[in-house]
């Protein structure tokens, strides 16, 4: 599978292609080759870098963002492979200002220390509790399996997501992102 | 005392930013025209390098710089300055530095990289810190050919050896400990720049900013007031950025060559192989007790696997000493311990310094201590616990001390004497740590400056580094407290040597104590101030006034008042005006350590007790941790949400550290760089079940009587487990992580 | 069914270096099953086939492969679709299916409980919401969570290849650690899974360090048929993560197969699964513990089937 060394140097470039993505609500087009992910054209190309890089394999769900409605590790998509998907990241979640329910618990609750994880772990939040508006401890225990904290031991993400849960089954706050109209705008890697 | 702001529930100042995206952390951080780092890292764990051969790197478009050994001009790292930037004599780890690219995009830095030739001459390694120090192994610097670091440690009080002969009872045991990671979520970061005139700003995500100007500023022979350390947003630390690391450096030098900025990530599996560890250690002790259960002597060996460069990692013992000396009165203390250069990785400082390694070694010889008097382990402990105002053998000047109180409640809440199911089993253990400080550099303290303006918001500049331990938002309500201003109209500037005051980093629990203190002294400097224009027209003196809700009011007649900002202003513009600029620095009253170890390191020292009751499965050796208590002396609680937030994450990282946790090398090669196969916890692993429990004993010296607690919650955490374990399966695991195989084995053994 | 994650001492004779990007490749998007196979004939084993890509994506970044090319086979209709009952006697799931999917699934929940058991302990939500069960079985890990159950429950799966399609019992499917009988030059169709008939279990159980995020130290699969409390009409026992591939075990089958299932033919199937397995020394446990964990995994699966 590994090829001489040689070989490797005679580099291929294969040719950029464009991608149609509909970042929070709105249609974005940009050039990826295909050795791009999600993850690196979300924040090199086009500067959305809330969603954080932790390990780059999927294990730790640091990048983890919505992909036509269910979370996925940004870091394991092709960029090509997500043509025509809509995406929802940690900056879609808050609408004018007001924050999205999850993120207000992880305010209150003091769910957020260094806070690299925070962003990953709130979207996989939303996934949660889209599929489970009611979990019970375990149940969000489980929803999070995949996303890593080395700060904060995990009890206050707990009880902040069950904290949101209970508001938004309270219609004290809003469920999931809304959707703004689509508009284009372009973006090309430099 | 009465408080408005202290003791309450403050989310975290920078959450907002945290929970939107909007943070910057290092990768988010770019500069026009940077350039990508890369390192060529050695292909062996000890080889003599012959020849680099860069030419075909330089032609790979994009590549800008190509730097090796023998193209820099540079000294060494490390508080013992072993350790070259780039290495060009030898490589001693495979974390060895040999070569380093810059070039306009990663891609052109990583092809670059691998087509740099490099003809090496393998050495005899060895890996094993034993072994290392055995006539005859392979020397790893020519300075210590025996491969020991020059940086020993021996502490004697009494006679322990005497002391030991005569006790009634007496335990001896070997104890290991592994390679532990930080598992920083953030993988490491730089991005160095000069500017026109020559003047370097690095980005960094260190932890001791100001050490680190002097530590580039002799390795790289730059002055050091041109050199500027600017910190964005940290996505952890937990000690790895206590050193200030090789390829920082690097960093500086690819972009002094190169005339750009440059920024070096690491991806996650270069973290785990390239980012230091814990210190592992083999503890070897023995301790005695009369009939009556009161300790007698204590004598403990430690051999520290220092890897193949000495960073502050080795200086661990240092603090270990602290729990071996004093964590229960013994009145004859031998401790001793080297570190050991091997060809492994080198480790560094982790959260704990070497605390949690020794404590459990002491706990579980407690408990065995506990079993052959028949004395119930938690009255034995008692029995030994440390009092109030007491000197311990190191001289350590004990304040306030609820190590008592902690074993009891601990004791209580997790059912002590409750009947348990078969292959289930209680532990406890407790531990002391520094509260106050550690003294471990020329100063210990850190400096604030305060500015009010004209619209009441209140600015701290400080050098106190954020890690996200929350310290910023102590700070901030300590202000507030002070001012009579809300949280919320005050800002933390920490980030930035051009502007904050020095501090010594974010170390040994300090930096509520330390910098909170420096906070307190530089408001009350404004408060001072401001008391004393608002007395006359509010007609009293100054010391009847009180701060809060932003105004200054009298204290025996709230109606008589003048908002603060009106006040600022008022003395802002008129003539001869005046600006609100309250500045401290704060140096605890505490002493370095004497060549024989005494002096009182800390200006106050915490305590604490975890107990934890477990189920183990008798047949595979899985351990499950049913339910877990922590209990705490903080001397005072300033945010209840932040003091929780750190005593729980400690504990699941020390429950990692107990149970699954551990770097595995093999031929100084890591085997598991993954977070699939490094078994960091995850959401399911930690216990649902920790109970936290504060107690509160104001500490005279600390702010509103706070003592330091960042480390505390996982120092005792993986003793109790181990007396957990020992209870449920009738024997005792010296070694760690308690794997299910290591607790089967054991199980089996036993049988 | 993610990669093992395997020493950090790759690198050349020059030195490590650690990449952040993935190297160059093609990519194309099949439609059909005709296109996949026509791309990767075109590629000569240099291409390799992307479905979730949590497997393949993630062996390419950590470089232990260079494909020259991936055929992007997420959008060929034929490989997706529901998971369906076909003639009242089997399930059929498209290889396509998505682990999320078959551990949602209301049919196997009610038909092939094990399966969705198995798919919901995998890796985590997120790589369950875009693994697809094809891609865990076509990469052959040792450790491999959905083989052994459908090995135990007789699966069988379609292979097509350019001369046609054939049906292969799984238990012939795996040839080594990444190795099928697709090669580089077949596509995996849909996994066929009998009925079992009243009277069956079958039961998945794991053993890891963590309960979450992990890969199995050991694993094993259990189907047993029996009418009443009549004897064992039919066993199947497999393992998974200690051999080269799922590993049944027909001498721990033999010792149920018409006995009672009571505590000496448990003892003596679980002796000879532990006896049959055949585990390494690795990171994640020795060979001993491996072979010691299969027998206690299998005694208690055996055990919590009824009697």
């Amino acid at each position: 599978m590994r090829r001489a060394d040689g070989e490797r140097r005679a580099a291929r470039v294969p040719a950029e292609r464009p991608v149609t993505l509909i970042v929070n609500g709105v249609r974005r087009l940009v050039h990826a080759p295909p050795n791009r992910t999600l993850l690196d054209v979300l924040r090199d190309t086009l500067g959305l870098t809330g969603t954080n890089r932790g390990c780059n394999q999927g294990d730790c769900g640091a990048c983890t963002v919505l992909l036509d409605g269910a979370s996925v590790n940004a870091c394991l998509v092709l960029a090509v492979d997500a043509d025509g998907s809509d995406v929802t990241t940690i900056e879609g979640l808050a609408e004018r200002g007001e924050l999205h329910p999850l993120q207000r618990a992880f305010v209150d609750e003091g769910a957020v220390q260094c806070g690299y994880c925070t962003p990953g772990m709130i979207v996989q939040a939303v996934d949660l509790l889209r599929r489970n508006p009611e979990p019970d401890e375990q149940a969000i225990r489980i929803g999070i399996e995949g996303n890593l904290c080395r700060c904060t031991g995990y009890a206050k993400i707990v009880k902040a997501i069950a904290a949101a849960a209970r508001g938004m089954k309270a219609g004290t706050a809003r469920p999931g992102p809304g959707r703004k109209p689509a508009t284009t705008t372009t973006g090309r890697k430099k | 005392m009465a408080t408005r702001v202290v003791g309450t529930r403050v989310p975290k100042i920078d959450a907002w930013e945290k929970v939107t995206g909007a943070v910057r952390y290092g990768h988010d951080v770019t500069l026009p025209g940077m350039l990508h780092g890369k390192i060529l890292r050695s292909a062996h764990p000890h080889a003599r390098i012959l020849r680099v051969d860069t030419r075909a790197a330089e032609r790979v478009p994009g590549v800008k710089c190509v730097l090796t050994a023998d193209r820099v001009r540079a000294g060494k790292l490390g508080f013992l300055a072993d350790q070259p930037v780039l290495k060009g004599d030898k490589a001693r780890c495979v974390r060895d530095e040999i070569a380093a690219v810059a070039a306009a995009s990663e891609e052109a830095a990583e092809e670059a990289c691998e087509a740099i030739r490099v003809e090496y001459e393998p050495l005899p390694a060895v890996f094993d810190p034993v072994e290392a120090m055995e006539p005859g192994a392979p020397t790893i610097h020519e300075h210590a050919p025996d491969n020991l670091v020059k940086h020993r440690f021996d502490f004697r009080y009494g006679d322990p050896e005497r002391a030991l002969g005569r006790s009634a009872h007496v335990v001896e045991g070997e104890y290991r400990t592994q390679f532990v990671a930080h598992c920083c979520m953030e993988p490491c970061f730089v991005l160095a720049t000069f500017d026109g005139q020559g003047r370097l700003t690095i980005h960094s995500t260190t932890q001791v900013p100001y050490l680190m100007q002097g530590h580039i500023s002799r390795a790289l022979g730059i002055q050091g007031s041109a050199i500027r350390v600017v910190q964005p947003a940290i996505g952890g630390a937990f000690g790895s950025k206590l050193d200030t690391h090789a390829y920082e450096a690097i960093a500086v030098l690819l972009a002094r060559h190169s005339g750009a900025p440059v920024r070096i990530l690491y991806t996650r599996e270069e973290e785990f192989v390239c980012a230091p560890t814990k210190q592992p250690m083999i503890i070897r002790m023995a301790t005695g007790c009369d009939a009556e259960g009161r300790l007698t002597a204590r004598i403990c060996d430690a051999t520290l696997d220092n890897g193949a460069y000495a960073s502050w990692g080795a200086t661990t013992p240092h603090i270990m000493m602290i729990g071996v000396s004093s964590l229960y009165r013994v009145d004859n203390v031998a401790f001793s311990a080297r570190s050991v250069y091997t060809n492994n990785p080198w480790s560094g400082a982790f959260r704990g310094y070497g605390n949690p390694q020794g404590t459990f070694a002491i706990e579980q010889q407690m408990d065995e201590l506990a079993q052959r008097t028949g004395i119930d382990p938690v009255r034995f402990r008692i029995r030994n616990a440390n009092h109030p105002d007491s000197v311990t053998p190191q001289g350590f000047r004990i304040t306030t001390c609820a190590l008592q109180e902690c074993l009891d409640t601990a004791a209580t809440r997790i059912g002590w004497s409750a009947p348990k199911e078969p292959w289930e089993g209680v532990g406890i253990a407790g531990m002391i740590h520094v509260g106050g400080g550690g003294r471990v550099y020329k100063s210990d303290g850190c400096g604030v400056i305060a500015k009010l303006d004209d619209f009441g918001r209140l600015t701290l500049a400080t050098g106190a580094t954020e890690i996200g331990t929350g310290s910023d938002t102590a700070m901030a309500m300590l202000a507030a407290e002070e001012l009579g201003i809300p949280v919320r109209n005050v800002s933390v500037i920490n980030n930035d040597t051009d502007v904050g005051p020095w501090d010594v980093g974010i170390h040994a629990s300090r930096t509520t104590f330390i910098a909170g203190n420096a906070t307190i002294r530089a408001c009350r400097r404004i408060r001072d101030r401001l008391a004393q224009l608002a007395a006359p027209e509010l007609g009293c003196g100054p010391e009847a006034l009180v701060f809060a809700d932003g105004r200054v009011s009298r204290a025996d007649d709230a109606s008589k008042s003048v908002p603060l900002d009106r006040l600022v202003r008022s003395a802002h513009f008129r003539d001869d005006g005046e600006m609100f600029v309250g500045q401290a620095f704060y140096d605890p009253p505490n002493r370095f350590q004497d060549p024989q170890w005494r002096g009182n390191v800390s200006a106050t020292y915490s305590f604490a007790a975890h107990a934890v009751r477990v189920r183990v499965d008798p047949e595979t050796g899985r351990i499950a941790v049913l339910r877990f208590v922590a209990a705490h002396d903080v001397g005072k609680v300033i945010n209840p949400l932040g003091l929780e937030g750190q005593i729980e994450g400690a504990v699941a990282q020390g429950l990692g550290f107990a149970l699954t946790e551990q770097v595995q090398l093999a031929a100084g090669r890591m085997q598991n760089a993954s977070f699939l196969d490094y078994k960091m916890l995850g959401p399911r692993d930690v216990p649902a079940d920790i109970d936290l429990q504060f107690i509160e004993k104001p500490d005279a010296e600390g702010p509103y009587g706070a003592k330091g607690v960042s480390e505390a919650g996982l120092i005792p955490t993986a003793a109790a487990v181990a007396n957990a374990v020992a209870d449920a399966i009738g024997c005792r695991i010296h070694e760690l992580p308690l794997t299910p195989e290591r607790v089967l084995a054991a199980i089996r053994g036993a049988g | 069914m993610r990669p093992a994650r395997s020493p950090s001492s790759i690198g050349s004779p020059c030195g490590r270096v650690f990449r952040a990007t993935l190297r160059p490749f093609e990519y194309h998007g099949a439609r059909t099953v005709a296109e996949a196979l026509a791309l990767l004939a075109r590629y000569r084993g240099r291409a390799d086939l992307l479905a979730g890509g949590t497997d393949v994506v993630v062996r390419m970044k950590l470089d232990r492969e260079r494909p020259e090319a991936l055929v992007d086979i997420k959008r060929v209709a034929a490989l997706g679709g529901p998971i369906r009952l076909v003639g009242g006697s089997r399930v059929a799931i498209p290889p396509l299916a998505k682990l999320a999917d078959v551990a949602s699934s209301a049919l196997l929940r009610r038909k092939l409980p094990v399966l969705a058991e198995a798919a919901s302990l995998m890796a985590s939500p997120q790589v369950r919401n875009r693994a697809t069960i094809g891609g865990n079985l076509a990469n052959a890990a040792p450790s491999a969570d959905m083989a052994p159950p459908l090995i135990a429950l007789g699966a069988s799966v379609r292979v097509h290849s350019r001369r046609g399609v054939a049906t292969v019992p799984l238990d012939e499917f795996f040839l080594g650690p990444g190795e099928t009988v697709l090669g580089r030059s077949k596509v995996l169709g849909a996994i066929l899974v009998p009925l079992p008939p009243r009277g069956a279990r079958a039961i998945y159980r794991t053993h890891t360090v963590r309960e979450a995020m992990d890969i199995s130290i050991a694993s094993v699969a259990i189907y047993v048929e029996r009418r009443g409390r009549g004897p064992i009409l039919r066993a199947r026992i497999v393992l998974g993560a200690v051999a080269p591939i799922p590993l049944r075990v027909r001498e721990a089958e033999r010792a149920l197969e018409g006995a009672d299932g009571g505590a000496l033919a448990i003892a003596a199937a679980s002796g000879a699964a532990a006896d049959a397995a055949r585990p390494i020394d690795d990171v994640r446990g020795s060979a001993d513990y491996r072979r010691e964990i299969v027998r206690v995994l299998v005694r208690r699966a055996l055990e919590e089937a009824p009697a």
